[in-house]
């Protein structure tokens, strides 16, 4: 990915922001099965308080986690090759704020943006609904029906869903979810 | 024919607790379920079960006791009830008891996700987990 850098990187505000204590988890990287069960462990020990919540959060990290795994666009050039993304999970006031980054071919993010819409504009028994219909269907390596149903639970797991794109060059673009769960 | 015993564990990835009982035909999983080779797994399950259906014939009762289970198992163990569902159809005697979390509302309603998605009858009952 070769952009002009615009704005100087700040190493001392970004240690400040991803030292705080409310930081539960923050990885970019490539991204494994190995390591995303690694990940799970760490969440579920870092975060014991609010059960249901806790539950939720590991939920929602895992399927999102797996989505990257399978469908970031971002390769690591070294190694295996595995596919990179960025993962934050930050412990807020009165929620968790569950975060996932990953690059995607320009040419997806219009079937991204209108799965997206439609997943934050159903209500949760036609969400559900929409997962049965994604699991129903006989297993194809189809990326967006494979990728859609771990959006689909990962919305039906949070109390609420965000998604923001931003085009990076002519080729990708950076895919970021956001999504919440109440204590 | 063989029982099939799968010793869960929680080390690199959750791989559930499978007990079939051939000469019973009682059925357990229970556990956490998240695989490196989910096909794999569930579909050693639903072979099970096909040679049941051919060679035993007698009731079978499944239980899910699962905690967790991604998306991929979701799928997996939707096969497994579709393999149940198909041995009713054609005269088996199936009881599926679904044991959910008490704590956690989505797996309740996986169930009856799948009542929907299967048209079987699935029995629920909540559970306290242990940890």
């Amino acid at each position: 990915m070769s952009k002009e850098v615009t704005k100087e990187f700040n190493f001392f505000e970004y240690h400040d922001q991803i030292n705080q204590e409310n930081i539960i988890l923050s990885y970019k990287g490539p991204i494994t099965a190995m390591l995303i069960a690694e990940l799970s462990r760490d969440i579920r020990a870092e975060i014991q308080h609010h059960r249901k919540a806790s539950k939720k959060v590991f939920s929602i990290f895992m399927e999102l986690a797996q989505n990257v795994l399978y469908y970031s666009s971002e390769i690591n050039l070294f190694g295996d090759k595995n596919r990179v993304g960025t993962i934050f999970i930050v412990n807020e006031d009165e929620r968790y704020k569950v975060i996932v980054g990953n690059m995607v071919k320009n040419t997806i993010t219009s079937d991204l943006k209108e799965r997206c819409h439609k997943i934050k504009e159903l209500g949760r028994s036609e969400l559900r609904a929409y997962k049965r219909e994604l699991r129903d269907q006989p297993y194809h390596n189809d990326e967006s029906s494979e990728a859609g149903i771990g959006l689909v639970q990962a919305a039906l797991t949070a109390d609420s869903f965000e998604m923001k794109i931003i085009e990076m060059s002519n080729e990708y673009s950076f895919f970021v979810l956001f999504l919440t769960v109440q204590k | 024919m063989e029982d099939l015993e799968i010793k869960g564990e929680s080390g690199v990835f959750y791989i559930p607790t499978v007990h079939l009982n051939a000469s019973t035909g009682e059925c357990e999983i229970s556990g956490e379920s998240y695989l490196e080779d989910t096909d794999e797994f569930y579909n050693t399950i639903i072979k099970w079960i096909e040679q049941y259906v051919q060679e035993v014939k007698n009731a079978i009762t499944f239980n899910f006791r699962l905690t967790y289970f991604n998306t991929s198992s979701s799928r997996g163990i939707l096969d497994v009830l579709r393999a149940l569902k198909k041995f009713e159809d054609d005269g088996g005697s199936v009881t599926i008891n679904w044991y959910y979390p008490d704590d956690d509302d989505s797996i309740a309603e996986e169930a009856e996700d799948y009542m929907k998605s299967t048209g079987l009858e699935i029995n629920m009952f909540s559970f306290e987990p242990e940890d």
